[in-house]
C-alpha cells in the first residue's frame, strides 16, 4: 500500500506528538466501466481523540484525493454489526450499496460476518449511478 | 500446473512424469515437477532437476516463469538473475527478458547491474520508466555506498545529469520523475535548485499527495533558513487550516528568527516569495488572536489557535519578555480552554503539553478552579458530588488526570491515597450507568477512573505496600468484565501477573487482544519475555510462533 498509494496514507498527530488517527486507501477499478474509484482500506481514531471530527476530516481528505484522481465514487467495507461506524458513514453521505455475505472471516470459533459495501458518489458521477443499491447481496468471490 | 496451484503436489509430480515419458525433454514439465518436489520437501531433488533445465539455458516463457517461482520458493533469488542473464544473451532484443532481469537484480539488491539493465531496456524501447529505473538504481547505489564521498561526488551527480538531460529535452512525463529529481537534489543538498524545481513548471506535476508542493517548499525554506518565506508560507497554510499544528511551530520559529536578525520588510516590493511576512511579536499576537476570534464564532471550534496562544506564551517566557505583551496568565488561558474543551478526552493530552507553564505553588488552586465549573450534583458534606451526564464525567476525568500529572496524589500519605482510591472506584461504578448501552467493542466512559485507581495502588505497591497489588488485580478484572475491549486493562493485567510470576492467565489475555502481524513484534515481548522463565514452555513456543509466522510472511511479501 505504502509503495503503491503513498498519497492515501494520512496520519494525524497531536501537539504532544501522540498519534491521533490514520486512514489508508487506494484507487482501483476500470475507467471505461465507470468503476474507477477511491477505496477506504482502514480508518481508525484513538479513543483519546474521539469526538473531535477527526474521522470526518480524514475521510474528507481521502475524498479530495480521489476527486483529484477523477474517481467516480468512494467506497468502503464495514461490519454489519458495527452500528457506530455505519451511522458515522451515513452521516458523512455514504449509503449502503450492497451486502457482501461472510466477507469477514472470524478470528476464533465465531461465524464469518457480513459486510456492508457503502458508497458515496463523487462529482464525476453526475447522475449518481454508482450508488444505486443492488437488490440482492453478493459473495466475496463476486467482487471485482 | 493446476495441481500445483491447488496444492496437490503429488498429483502434480505424477502428471509431470507422465508428460516426460512422452516428451523427454519438455523443460516446462521438468520444472513443474521440480516445484512439486520442492513443495513436498524434497529440496535436493528439486534443485538438481531445476539445474538440469537451467543449464540448457531455456528461453521459453513457461520454463522461465516456472523456474522463477521455484527459485523464489527456495529463497534463491540469485539463481533467477543467472537464468535471465542467459536468456538475454540468447535473445538480446527481448524487452520482456530484460525487464525480468532487472526485477531479478532488484530482488538481490544488485544496484549497479540494475542500472545497466535499465539502460539496456531503454535502448531497446525508449520508454521513460526504463530510463528512470536506471536513475533510481543510481540513487540506491548512492544510499548503499560505504563511502559517503562517493555518493556525493559520483552517483548522485550522475543521476542528476541524467535527469537534467531529460529536462532539457523536455521529456519529463510522470509525477514520479519529478519526485525523483527532487529527491536527488535534496540528497545533494542543492536546496535552492530543488526549490526552483518545485516552484517551477515541473512542480505542477506533483498532484497526487495533498499539499505536496507546499510541504516540499517549506522543507527547502527551512534548510535554506529563509525565514521570511517560512513565515509567509506557514501563515498562508494556517489561514487554510488553523488546526495544522506543525505550521504554528514554523510560524513562531520564523518570527523569532526574523526578530533576532532584525529583519524588516522591503519598502516597495513583495515581502517574500510567498507573500506577507510577520516579523514582530505584535504581529504574531494579532495573528493568533484573529484565529481565536474566528474559531470562537464557529459551531465546532478547532483547538489549534487556543493552544497556539499558550505556545506563544511559552516562547515569549523563554525569551524573557512575556509581561510586555500581556497575553494573559497561562492558568487563566488553560482554565478557559478547559471550559471550552473539557468534555473531550483530548483535553488532558492537550493541556499536558503546557503544564510546565504553571507555577507549582498554584497547582492545587488550579485544580480547584477547574472542579468548580463542572456541573456535579449538589452533595451533602460527606458525600461525593457526582456528574449528571457523560460530558460532566469526562470533564471530571480530565481534572483527575491532571491531578495525577501535577503530583497532587503523589504528595499524599498512604491513608489519603487509599481514600482517593475508594472515591475513584465509587465514581467508576457510578459512571457505568452512562455506559449501559455501550457495545462490547466500545470502552466504558468511566474506565479511566478504574485505571487511575489501579495506578495509585501500584504506586503504593512499589512503595512497599504488599497488599495493594492484589486489589489492583481485582479492580482490573472488574473493569475488564464491564469493558471487554479495553486493551489498557489487559496490558496492565499481563504486566502485573507476569511480575507476580503467574503466567497462566496471560496467554488468554494476550490472545483476547487480537494482536496481529507487526504487533507480535512490538508487544509480543510481554509474553515471550516471561513465558519461558516461568516454566510455561508450550505457551512460550506458541507465542514465538506467532512472531515467526509474521516475520516469515513479511519476508515473502517484501522480497
Amino acid at each position: 500500500y505504502l509503495a503503491h498509494w503513498p498519497e492515501y496514507f494520512i496520519v494525524a498527530e497531536a501537539p504532544g506528538g501522540e498519534l491521533m488517527g490514520y486512514i489508508m486507501g487506494k484507487a482501483e477499478g476500470s475507467v471505461a466501466r465507470e468503476e474507477w474509484h477511491g477505496h477506504v482500506t482502514a480508518l481508525s481514531v484513538a479513543p483519546e481523540f474521539r469526538r473531535l471530527g477527526l474521522a470526518a476530516k480524514l475521510m474528507e481528505l481521502l475524498e479530495e484525493i480521489s476527486e483529484k484522481k477523477g474517481g467516480f465514487f468512494v467506497d468502503l467495507f464495514v461490519r454489519v454489526s458495527n452500528q457506530v461506524a455505519v451511522n458515522m458513514y451515513k452521516q458523512l453521505g455514504y449509503s449502503v450499496y450492497r451486502t457482501v455475505l461472510e466477507y469477514y472471516s472470524a478470528s476464533s470459533g465465531e461465524p464469518d460476518e457480513d459486510a456492508y459495501d457503502m458508497r458515496k458518489a463523487l462529482s464525476r458521477d453526475t447522475e449518481k449511478k454508482s450508488v444505486i443499491p443492488l437488490p440482492h447481496p453478493v459473495r466475496p468471490e463476486d467482487i471485482e | 500446473a493446476d495441481y500445483l496451484d491447488n496444492g496437490n503436489n503429488k498429483m502434480a509430480i505424477q502428471q509431470a512424469d507422465k508428460l516426460l515419458k512422452k516428451h523427454k525433454d519438455l523443460h516446462c514439465a521438468k520444472v513443474l515437477k521440480a516445484i512439486g518436489l520442492q513443495r513436498t520437501g524434497k529440496q535436493d531433488e528439486a534443485y538438481a532437476l531445476a539445474q538440469e533445465v537451467a543449464a540448457l539455458e531455456p528461453t521459453d516463457d513457461n520454463s522461465l516463469q516456472a523456474l522463477t517461482i521455484l527459485y523464489r520458493e527456495m529463497h534463491r533469488p540469485e539463481l533467477v538473475t543467472k537464468l535471465y542473464e542467459a536468456a538475454v544473451k540468447k535473445v538480446p532484443n527481448s524487452e520482456e527478458y530484460h525487464s525480468h532481469l532487472f526485477m531479478a537484480y532488484a530482488r538481490v539488491g544488485e544496484y549497479k547491474k540494475m542500472q545497466q539493465a535499465g539502460m539496456a531496456l531503454y535502448k531497446i524501447v525508449p520508454k521513460n520508466p526504463y530510463y528512470f529505473w536506471s536513475v533510481m538504481s543510481l540513487i540506491m547505489q548512492s544510499i548503499s555506498a560505504q563511502d559517503e564521498n562517493l555518493s556525493k561526488t559520483m552517483f548522485l551527480p550522475l543521476a542528476e545529469r541524467m535527469v537534467e538531460k531529460m529536462v532539457k529535452e523536455d521529456k519529463i512525463e510522470a509525477e514520479a520523475e519529478v519526485e525523483l529529481y527532487y529527491m536527488i537534489l535534496e540528497r545533494l543538498e542543492k536546496y535552492k535548485e530543488a526549490l526552483d524545481v518545485v516552484r517551477g513548471k515541473l512542480g505542477e506535476k506533483l498532484t497526487s499527495e495533498l499539499q505536496s508542493r507546499e510541504n516540499k517548499c517549506m522543507a527547502m525554506y527551512k534548510k535554506l533558513q529563509r525565514w521570511p518565506e517560512c513565515n509567509a508560507l506557514s501563515r498562508k497554510l494556517l489561514l487554510k487550516n488553523s488546526d495544522d499544528w506543525q505550521f504554528y511551530i514554523t510560524y513562531f520559529d520564523s518570527v523569532f528568527q526574523l526578530i533576532d536578525e532584525s529583519w524588516t520588510p522591503p519598502a516597495e516590493e513583495e515581502h517574500s516569495l510567498e507573500g506577507e511576512v510577520h516579523c514582530s511579536v505584535e504581529q504574531a499576537v494579532e495573528f493568533i488572536e484573529e484565529r481565536i476570534t474566528e474559531e470562537s464564532r464557529s459551531s465546532r471550534p478547532l483547538r489549534g489557535p487556543y493552544l497556539a496562544k499558550l505556545e506563544l506564551i511559552r516562547r515569549l517566557r523563554h525569551r524573557g519578555c512575556n509581561d510586555e505583551y500581556k497575553l494573559g496568565d497561562p492558568e487563566e488561558l488553560m482554565f478557559q480552554y478547559f471550559k471550552k474543551f473539557g468534555d473531550k478526552p483530548c483535553c488532558f493530552t492537550d493541556l499536558k503539553v503546557f503544564v510546565d507553564l504553571l507555577p507549582p505553588s498554584q497547582y492545587t488552586k488550579f485544580i480547584h478552579q477547574l472542579l468548580e465549573v463542572i456541573p456535579l450534583s449538589g452533595a451533602a458534606e460527606n458525600e461525593v458530588a457526582l456528574p449528571g451526564d457523560i460530558k460532566a464525567l469526562q470533564q471530571h476525568l480530565c481534572v483527575v488526570q491532571l491531578s495525577r500529572l501535577l503530583g497532587i496524589y503523589h504528595a499524599m500519605d498512604k491513608k489519603e491515597k487509599l481514600t482517593v482510591v475508594r472515591e475513584l472506584m465509587f465514581r467508576y461504578r457510578h459512571g457505568l450507568e452512562f455506559g449501559r448501552s455501550c457495545l462490547k467493542t466500545e470502552l466504558q466512559f468511566s474506565d479511566y477512573y478504574c485505571l487511575l485507581a489501579v495506578h495509585l495502588l501500584l504506586d503504593l505497591w512499589l512503595e512497599g505496600e504488599e497488599a495493594a497489588v492484589w486489589q489492583c488485580l481485582t479492580l482490573l478484572e472488574e473493569g475488564l468484565a464491564h469493558s471487554p475491549s479495553n486493551a489498557q486493562f489487559k496490558l496492565l493485567l499481563i504486566r502485573i501477573y507476569c511480575r507476580l510470576g503467574a503466567f497462566e492467565p496471560v496467554a488468554e489475555l494476550y490472545s483476547s487482544l487480537d494482536a496481529k502481524h507487526i504487533q507480535h513484534d512490538t508487544i509480543g515481548y510481554l509474553l515471550t519475555r516471561y513465558a519461558e522463565s516461568l516454566g510455561h514452555y508450550a505457551a512460550a513456543s506458541q507465542s514465538c510462533n506467532f512472531a515467526l509466522r509474521f516475520f516469515h510472511s513479511n519476508q515473502k511479501d517484501v522480497s
